[in-house]
């Protein structure tokens, strides 16, 4: 995969080269396989090969891009020459620029050749498994809605004018589950899943448990009246925070002004014991890989440090524009699109207190079990209002569920008022986060 | 590609005993415009070929992309489609007799490839007429994008069909303001066929109303809140037709219990004026097609004749589940992902009263003019819609705009409720969403009447938070 990827991407950079020209090559391979089974036979089955690269050039300050899934020579040089000539119709922008050549690396374990060696039959049974084991868990237990599972492997290849040449591979897995708990005429859902950089590592148990968990808890679920309380996020829930807290670390928001941290550098913005982490480098991680979309070297930043806002993500770009150089945060959706800021594995640091003290602690809480609605909250107050389910807590246990609630707040207030980081850092994709607890929150209810 | 081959592949893929499999072959050329702040801020472009094959046994459905289209690489892909299913002796595949000629006729390929110095001119062309709408235009962003597409689909039923079609769409979003207040003008354009829809459309006028718009709102009122007689004028497009009824009669949505119209054929579901038709084989429209992207010819559906149910938006899956025809409404984004039922250009035809005497038989209500989004729930029919541009109707005369507004209903209701209907037609376009895969599509609805709507507004009584 490596020469083949290499040969077009060569070929693509040499077509692209002109006088006064900088160029750059994006190429990637990808394979994916999705097996999802119901009342124990496979329902659908998905298998898909793409390769496809990118041609980005620097024209006189000018940006052009192609791209291309054909990787014959004709079909190269056309996208080569479609960069070149729209080049000619962009703005002149002197922040443009490609990463230097002559980096260095990570060696990160990114790929598990164990993948490949087990046959889809025993990646199906597991899936199976799973659907088994959610059925058993217990009695209300009445639907497996869907059981799958899930591998991607990509082979990623940059190179470009400025001497980058810079190739890996990397693979993961997933198990994920769906399953509905039926009582007393109430319904609810649960989902959970898993995903894994190594094979051997994948626990159907562990996915069936918990989905069946999440249906069962929330069943017969009461209302609540309006109050503040101190509210307790368990991981499920505190990574969703990370969704409205991405965008304001990311150094393109702040430079248009879509970021409430945009002067806040150095500057209290959280609770003393909250540190938010980025690392590429992460062991494990699903977005750990040695370089990012425009071959930076991964690296790891912490970015609120006990509290105090340390800095934000770069890339290429928004770094020369702040006089910086690039944290290796580029990203591409795919060979089709340009690289934009976005993290990598980010995550907020475990703390001090286990989620059995946080929960124990209180004389009244709320334990949340869902929010509904994190896209509304606004990126550029910080201001969100949210749905909302739980569990009471009375006397320092967890009672009974409650919904129909809304949590509202503002995520930077939230931020400073966060009372305890819990012990254990539990990961859902790339992102990251342990428990915590908020001294208070308004919660409206009925 | 050679019949032999696509035979030799099919067969492969049912070689482990499968009930039917298809083949679908896709290469496009993309490239797309974006405008902002009086300069090209974006220019993308590619090209993209690959291949699905999909196998069906009972309940079960393997699908197999690609985006490698050399022999082998087909191969493969057939072989692994086929290994999901697992029965030992091989399904026979009829044999591929040739090219079939017998469906619509669209007139959808461009004459020629348009250079990108033009398709840049006229992305300048509507800002600049976005712009002469005057001084309150903040800001103007102009998007045009065009696909040229060739498609082939054959299947072990012996049908082999090839095509080769543009796709072209414009956009413009104008914001306009007046001290703290910001309102935004939209208008879109597209239809399956060439750059000449740019002048079929009247591309530079679209963009001025899209400014005037934004400018007009600026003085409207907040809408007013409350249940009211609201009449959709023609030119608001079929927002409502898509939503009120178009999803919940796509029949996966019904065969899985998810739709209020299941199990209502020959029922009443609107009133007698109202006739619903989903038609692929109009010529420019954006949702049209010859055939659907399982090789179904394309034709023209009755879903509701006046007022009752008769019939459901099939694919090939749903079609054969429910022992009946595929309507020709199978339809997949790209070739990574399998058809299922879907729109195309979705009409309630046009009835026989005077446009503007609708307005004037109207004591009190609301004119929209023009709608935003919206959004369904198929199970219980609710609907909710934005309103970008609406006038409150006051002893039969259009008298002041009001911004701000939405439309909450009922699609069974709503649709029974409609008590005029307008000899005009006016359509809207938008790329319809479901199941993580967007297709082109388009809506149209005469001016018509709804005895009564929830009008929500945006005035905040006091007292109330968020």
């Amino acid at each position: 995969m490596q020469d083949m990827l290499m040969k077009a991407a060569e070929q693509a950079l040499n077509y692209a080269l002109k006088p006064g020209v900088e160029a750059e090559v994006y190429a990637c391979s990808r394979r994916e396989l999705q097996i999802e089974v119901a009342q124990g036979q496979v329902e659908n089955l998905k298998e898909a090969v793409e390769s496809g690269l990118g041609i980005r050039i620097v024209n006189s300050q000018r940006l052009g891009f192609a791209f291309t899934s054909d990787l014959k020579p004709q079909a190269l040089k056309a996208a080569a020459q479609t960069a070149l000539e729209t080049s000619g119709y962009m703005p002149a922008d002197a922040h443009l620029n490609l990463t230097p050549g002559g980096l260095e690396y990570p060696r990160l374990n990114t790929f598990d050749a164990e993948l490949d060696k087990h046959p889809i039959e025993e990646k199906t049974a597991l899936a199976q498994q799973a659907e088994n084991m959610a059925r058993a868990a217990d009695k209300r237990i009445s639907k497996v809605e869907r059981s799958g599972y899930e591998e991607k492997e990509f082979d990623v290849l940059i190179v470009n004018s400025q001497g980058v040449n810079a190739y890996a591979r990397g693979n993961y897995c997933s198990l994920y589950l769906y399953a509905l708990a039926e009582q007393d005429g109430d319904a609810q859902g649960g989902f959970a899943s898993m995903s894994r950089r190594r094979y051997a590592e994948l626990n159907a148990e562990q996915v069936a448990r918990e989905a069946a968990h999440r249906a069962l808890r929330t069943l017969k679920a009461r209302a609540m009246e309006s109050k503040r309380i101190p509210c307790v996020f368990e991981p499920y829930i505190a990574v969703k925070f990370l969704g409205i807290l991405a965008p304001m670390v990311n150094a393109e928001a702040v430079f248009k002004g879509k970021s409430l941290l945009a002067d806040k550098v150095g500057q209290r913005v959280a609770a003393e014991g909250f540190s938010l982490i980025d690392d590429a480098a992460l062991d494990g991680g699903l977005a750990t890989f040695p370089f990012d979309d425009e071959g930076v070297p991964a690296q790891r930043h912490v970015l609120i440090d006990q509290g105090l806002l340390k800095g934000f993500l770069y890339d290429n770009q928004a770094a020369h524009r702040a006089g910086l150089t690039s944290t290796g945060h580029a990203r591409r959706v795919s060979f089709r699109s340009l690289p934009s800021i976005s993290p990598s594995n980010l995550y907020i640091q475990a703390g001090k207190v286990t989620d059995a003290e946080m929960v124990g602690d209180l004389a009244e809480g709320l334990y949340i079990t869902d929010l509904m609605g994190l896209h509304t909250a606004n990126p550029v107050s910080g201001d969100f209002s949210l749905g909302a389910a739980g569990i009471v807590i009375d006397k320092g246990r967890l009672t009974y569920p409650v919904r129909g609630l809304t949590v509202a707040g503002n995520m930077i207030a939230m931020l400073q008022n966060i009372d305890a980081v819990g012990t254990e850092v539990q990961f859902f994709g790339s992102r990251g986060a342990p428990s915590l607890r908020v001294a208070s929150l308004s919660v409206a209810g009925s | 590609m050679e019949a032999a081959l696509l035979k030799r592949l099919l067969a492969l893929a049912l070689q482990t005993g499968g009930d039917y499999a298809d083949i679908y072959i896709e290469k496009k050329k993309n490239s797309g415009i974006w405008l902002e702040d009086e300069q090209v801020e974006k220019i993308h472009s590619g090209m993209e070929n690959g291949l699905g094959i999909r196998v069906i046994k009972g309940r079960q459905t393997a699908y197999v992309y690609s985006s490698d289209l050399s022999p082998a690489a087909l191969e493969k892909a057939a072989k692994i489609a086929g290994q999901a299913i697992n029965s030992s002796s091989a399904s026979r595949v009829i044999p591929l007799t040739g090219l079939s000629k017998d469906y619509p006729r669209l007139d959808a390929q461009a004459a020629q490839p348009v250079p990108w110095q033009h398709k840049i001119e006229k992305a300048l062309a509507a800002n600049q007429a976005a712009r002469r709408a005057g001084p309150a235009v903040r800001q103007v962003s102009v998007a045009l994008a065009d696909v040229e597409k060739e498609v082939l689909f054959a299947s072990s039923l012996g049908e082999w069909v090839e095509d080769r079609f543009n796709r072209i769409r414009g956009m413009i979003n104008v914001v306009a303001s007046q001290g703290s207040l910001l309102q935004t003008g939209y208008e879109s354009i597209g239809g399956v066929c060439g750059w000449e829809l740019l002048d079929e459309e009247h591309w530079e006028e679209r963009a001025y109303k899209a400014a005037r718009l934004a400018i007009d709102m600026l003085t409207a009122q907040p809408a007013p809140a409350g249940r009211m007689p609201v009449i959709m004028s023609a030119q608001a497009g079929g927002t409502m037709v898509h939503e009120a009824c178009g999803h919940g009669l796509e029949a996966d949505l019904v065969h899985k219990g998810l739709s209020v119209y299941q199990g209502r054929i020959g029922q009443m579901v609107a009133s007698p004026l109202v006739t619903v038709i989903d038609d692929a084989t109009l010529l420019h429209r954006y949702g049209s097609y010859r055939f659907d992207d399982e090789g179904q010819a394309a034709q023209a559906t009755v879903l509701i004749e006046k007022g009752r149910l008769v019939n459901y938006l099939y694919d090939r899956l749903y079609a054969i589940q429910d022992k009946t025809n595929s309507t020709g409404n199978g339809r997949r984004e790209s070739y990574q992902h399998k058809p299922i039922p879907r729109m195309s250009n979705t009409i309630i035809a046009p009835g026989e009263d005077d446009p503007q005497e609708i307005i004037a038989s109207t004591d009190r209500g609301l004119l929209v003019l023009k709608m935003g989004g919206g959004q369904v729930n198929t199970i219980s029919g609710d609907f909710v819609f934005e309103v970008s541009e609406a006038y409150m109707v006051e002893k039969g005369k259009v008298s002041y705009p009001v911004r701000g507004a939405t439309l909450a209903g009922n699609g069974p209701k709503a649709l029974a409720d409609v008590d005029r209907v307008g000899c005009d037609l006016g359509f809207s376009i938008g790329v319809c969403g479901k199941d993580g895969q967007g297709v082109p599509v388009s809506d149209a609805q005469p001016t018509m009447r709804i005895k009564e709507l929830t009008v929500g507004g945006t005035q905040v009584r006091p007292g109330t938070r968020r």
